[in-house]
């Protein structure tokens, strides 16, 4: 038997990276008997530890999933979570994620010196999607590497997915009904924008200056994908999702600005910008503001940025 | 008597050591370099000389330190060492046992690890002065106190306070909004001390074992303050050497002593002399257009006499060939 | 066609004879220096790795100098470099620069495409088209054969010189030499003429030179400008260098040629595939995989290059660390941009070369941390 299937086994699960995006993995695993250990918030403390951990220009939000990782080592866990997708299916066609992603457990194995024989284990789930779909390699997952049950997988994985509709609908609403006199759209990574402490509160700041804010999971994947066909070939499936978005929302007069919301170090961010800039002076005069941080950014020069953002837009209305 | 003259010109201070045959501390001087190199070495040979006792010989001289190449050339060094191997060998030297070396000088800082007696690690961090010595100095001077008193301050220190210390403009923010909250002097100091071990740390110290012994040198080192947090944060004992802030001068005194009595004289050529007050010495940096590299070549004149060149990738501009046909074309 | 490329190292000894054979007129710009590096930083985009920078300012000088169109290359990796031609045919486009962008891609459409593009300049049909790549393939990889030649001997010979400068004088030499043959028989003569450059040189007997091997990006890697001739200074330092790449090994990558060096790929590939799995972009796995090749092969130590922010040799590096810790060949990583200074970077070189000396002289060359 690989893995045990003790009822009481303790699975940690890092807060950080794609499990903003993928509720189920957790719902998953949870429907399956296992006891789901989730890291705290992001704090101070454990960005402090991801940033001593990792090489000086990782990006941020793998510098916080080191750090949440850390946490979880000290939580007496029997297995870590770490999954590596590959590829993500969009209706276009199949597309890489990025290579910090990809390389995820590789890097969480080297920075914590964890080998076959250490506890925890590393539960590697890999998603190709070019090859199966997601569900399905979770099954096939379960089935084979966790040894469960046919029907215990089954009832899992259908309660799972149901789990994520719930969730990626929740993403795609408005949280509560106040009538708002301004409209900006926030599009970056879920990982950053989701995530209170990096995005040093960035949603809860525009609602108080009394700005309705909407993501880019507001928009349908087929207006994606439209709106992606002026512009090259772009290969990473989350980029996409921001480049067609951000092209999407500067056609809609609803929309009073824009923010591409991102992270010093990320890499794709360094090609999508020269794309949207063009994209921009080309096509519309929407505002819009790229808001990056590190982790030197200070509260108030960001909340100075913010803040001269929406008084430039309220002026311009 | 025979002398060995090391100096070790940093981007903050000059310091010169000359060790005797038997590795003693014939004397030492400090002075700031304040930006201009080749002037803090005349003066401090000027204040050297008279010093000295008549019957000393200067055997060989030594240079390390950022501006290590010019002076070597301009004086003549018959050995021109790196930083982080000096100050191994000087660490080494007084304390044979060493297996680890910090170093915080006024620019940079280096971490050194060694295992019997040869170094096998080390790290360097030019990038940023946050918790270097011209960054102490700086905050030193903004609360006017002065930097000899800052070390004694922070041990008086009753709590702890959090200086956000990875980034100098930072730092130093951090600390102006902790005093308007009232925080006392001597927190922000100790806060500050601990910031400086904290980033040291976080910058060098990744992947590398620090095991005791510690020494702890550089002008830095003084300062008990940042002593007793590494102490706190290594948990184990921190030694600094009576000598700390001219340690550098002292590892290239002992190395080129070493080169002088196995193999006569250096290969660099003959060290000039301590005459050098009433010497002329020129820099001229220009482009070569010869061909697409581009290179910027820099040019040592001492008297109106070429000394050195460097900068060139062909050999064009070897010393060799200092003929007048290629020194039109630069201008 | 007057066609312009970005450069590589000497790359463009063996590309420009490549396009001259498939009757092209080439443009080849000066080799990059800090001043078009700075001119490609002005137009670049802030937070892009700088190898892109450095093919921007580049391409500028080509555009100068007058070209009809430029090439290069489009792929859908996860790494950056995959969209470099694009990006920057965009910026140049928008700069004003007036061209036709030939991009090579992997796929049917574009191979088809380009077959098209060559019958129209020379008038022919596509059997000569045929025949025309063929040769031009063969002869591009008879001069990178004679280059990667003149580069070992080179490199062999730096720490061993007696007169300082000889083996880079001859290298320079050398590379005109290359450069200038354009057929077959004059290859023939030009390394009768190389191989005799070296035999006049008079070298040290009996030095055993540290050995050193250079990973990292492929760029920097093989750019003297931003890894600020390494080559040369380990050698004047008394160090000999291997590259885990050459110019030709790199031309011939995309073709899956090349006996000796796909083997050795796959190899390195092999070795680095418990520490990380899949290739990820950049030369992740190659930089994994050769330090351990280095390791077996008995080096003294690894110098790494890295481009800031650089994804994949980002993770290069933090799998590097625990490699290195389990396997205990020094290694030193650099990281590199347009503002990375020669001063910290020699003195962190030369500590690295007297620590290895050092341990050398005291473990006789086998040791472990």
């Amino acid at each position: 038997m690989k893995y045990s299937t003790n009822n009481y086994t303790k699975i940690g699960f890092a807060h950080g990276l794609l499990s903003y995006r993928y509720y189920l993995w957790k719902e998953f695993f949870k429907q399956l008997g296992f006891m789901v250990i989730e890291s705290a918030r992001t704090t101070t403390s454990i960005m402090k530890k991801g940033i001593s951990l990792t090489v000086d220009d990782t990006c941020m939000p793998v510098k916080a999933f080191i750090g949440h990782v850390d946490e979880l080592l000290s939580k007496d866990i029997d297995y870590l979570f770490v999954p590596r997708v590959l590829t993500i299916r969009r209706i276009s066609g199949y597309y890489y994620t990025c290579p910090k992603i990809i390389a995820l457990p590789d890097v969480v194995r080297a920075i914590f010196n964890l080998s076959e024989n250490t506890t925890p284990k590393i539960l590697e789930m890999e998603i190709d999607e070019r090859k199966e779909r997601m569900e399905s390699r979770m099954i096939y997952f379960a089935r084979k590497d966790l040894r469960k049950g046919k029907r215990d997988v089954k009832n899992a994985i259908s309660v799972a997915i149901k789990k994520q509709r719930e969730y990626e609908k929740m993403l795609s609403m408005k949280d509560d009904h106040r009538n708002y006199n301004l409209k900006i759209a926030v599009v970056g990574h879920p990982y950053l924008i989701f995530d209170d402490y990096l995005s040093i509160g960035l949603i809860r700041k525009l609602n108080e200056l009394d700005v309705e804010v909407i993501t880019q999971f507001i928009v349908p994947e087929k207006e994606i994908e439209k709106s992606m066909e002026g512009f090259f070939e772009i290969s990473w499936g989350y980029e996409r999702e921001i480049l067609g978005s951000i092209s999407y929302f500067t056609n809609i007069p609803a929309v009073d600005g824009i923010i591409y919301f991102t992270s010093f170090g990320c890499g794709p961010f360094a090609v999508l910008s020269e794309l949207v800039i063009r994209e921009i002076k080309n096509k519309s005069s929407k505002p819009i503001m790229f808001l990056m941080i590190d982790e030197l950014t200070g509260e108030t020069g960001f909340i100075t940025r913010i803040e001269s953002f929406v008084d430039m837009i309220r002026a311009q209305k | 008597m025979e002398g060995y003259l090391g100096i070790d010109i940093g981007s903050v201070s000059t310091n010169f050591a000359i060790l005797d045959k038997e590795c003693n501390i014939l004397d030492t001087l400090y002075l700031r370099t304040k930006g201009n190199p080749t002037q803090v070495v005349k003066k401090g040979f000027s204040i050297l000389k008279t010093r000295l006792k008549s019957d000393c010989r200067i055997k060989g001289a030594g240079t390390t330190g950022s501006a290590r190449r010019l002076i070597g050339k301009l004086v003549g060094a018959d050995l021109i060492k790196n930083e982080i191997t000096s100050h191994a060998v000087a660490a080494l030297h007084f304390y044979p046992d060493t297996c680890t070396v910090l170093e915080i000088g006024g620019q940079d800082s280096k971490l050194i690890i060694i295992r019997d007696g040869i170094v096998v690690d080390f790290a360097m961090n030019t990038v940023c002065a946050a918790g270097t010595g011209s960054f102490l100095d700086h905050q030193a001077e903004r609360l006017s106190i002065p930097i000899e008193k800052f070390g004694e301050l922070a041990l008086g220190a009753k709590s702890k306070v959090n200086i956000a210390s990875k980034c100098t403009v930072f730092a130093e923010s951090d600390m102006i909004h902790k005093a308007q909250l009232g925080v006392p002097t001597e927190n922000i100091i100790r806060g500050l001390c601990e910031g400086i071990v904290r980033n040291y740390l976080n910058n060098l110290s990744r992947g590398k074992r620090i095991q005791p012994r510690i020494v702890f040198q550089g002008g830095v080192a003084y300062n008990v303050g940042v002593k007793a947090a590494f102490e706190e944060v290594l948990d184990s004992e921190v030694t600094v050497p009576g000598h700390a802030g001219i340690m550098g001068a002292i590892g290239v005194s002992l190395l080129i002593k070493d080169l002088v009595e196995n193999k006569g004289k250096g290969k660099k050529g003959g060290f000039i002399g301590m005459e050098i007050q009433e010497m002329e010495f020129e820099t001229k940096v220009f482009e070569c257009k010869g061909c697409p590299n581009i290179c910027e070549i820099v040019q040592i004149e001492r008297d109106g006499k070429l000394i050195d060149r460097y900068g060139y990738r062909c050999d064009r501009w070897e010393l060799l060939k200092t003929k007048d046909k290629f020194n039109k074309g630069h201008d | 066609m007057r066609v312009g490329f970005p450069h590589i190292g000497y790359v463009y000894v063996i590309f420009g004879a490549f396009m001259r054979a498939l009757g092209l007129t080439t443009v080849i710009p000066p080799r990059p220096s800090y001043n078009s590096l700075i001119e490609g930083v002005k137009h670049a985009p802030e937070q892009i790795c700088v190898p892109f920078k450095a093919n921007l300012g580049c391409l500028i000088q080509a555009l100068k100098m007058g070209v009809d169109a430029l090439v290069g290359v489009h792929g859908d990796w996860t790494c950056r470099f995959g969209y470099y031609s694009k990006l920057h045919h965009l910026i140049l486009h928008d700069l004003g620069y007036e061209f036709e962008s030939i991009i090579i891609e992997g796929t049917k459409e574009s191979i088809k495409n380009i077959a098209e593009r060559i019958k129209e300049v020379n008038r022919c049909g596509l059997t000569k088209v045929v025949w025309l790549f063929l040769r031009a393939f063969q002869l591009a990889n008879k001069k990178g054969e004679l280059l990667e030649r003149l580069q070992e001997k080179t490199r062999w010979l730096r720490p061993r010189e007696e007169t300082k400068g000889a083996a880079e004088s001859i290298f320079n030499k050398g590379i005109e030499i290359i450069d200038k043959a354009e057929s077959f028989s004059s290859l023939r003569v030009a390394k009768k003429k190389i191989d005799r450059m070296f035999e006049g040189v008079d070298v040290k007997e009996g030095f055993e030179p540290l050995k050193i091997m250079v990973l990292g990006e492929v760029y920097l890697v093989l750019e003297p400008l931003l890894n600020f001739n390494i080559e040369n200074k380990l050698g004047e330092m008394g160090a000999e260098v291997s590259y885990f790449i050459s110019e030709h090994r790199w031309f011939l990558h995309p073709f899956k040629l090349g006996k000796r060096g796909r083997y050795r790929e796959n190899h390195a590939h092999k070795l680095a595939t418990p520490y990380l799995k899949y290739n990820v972009g950049g030369e992740d796995k190659n930089t994994i995989g050769y330090y351990l090749i280095a390791k077996q092969r008995g080096y003294d130590g690894v110098v790494h290059f890295k481009p800031f922010t650089c994804m994949a040799e980002i993770i290069a590096k933090t799998i590097l660390y625990r490699v290195a810790d389990e396997h205990g060949l020094p290694f030193i990583s650099f990281t590199v941009d347009e503002h990375t200074a020669e001063e910290g970077l020699l003195t962190r070189l030369e500590a690295f070369i007297d620590m290895l000396s050092e341990k050398r002289k005291k473990y006789g060359g086998i040791f472990r941390n």
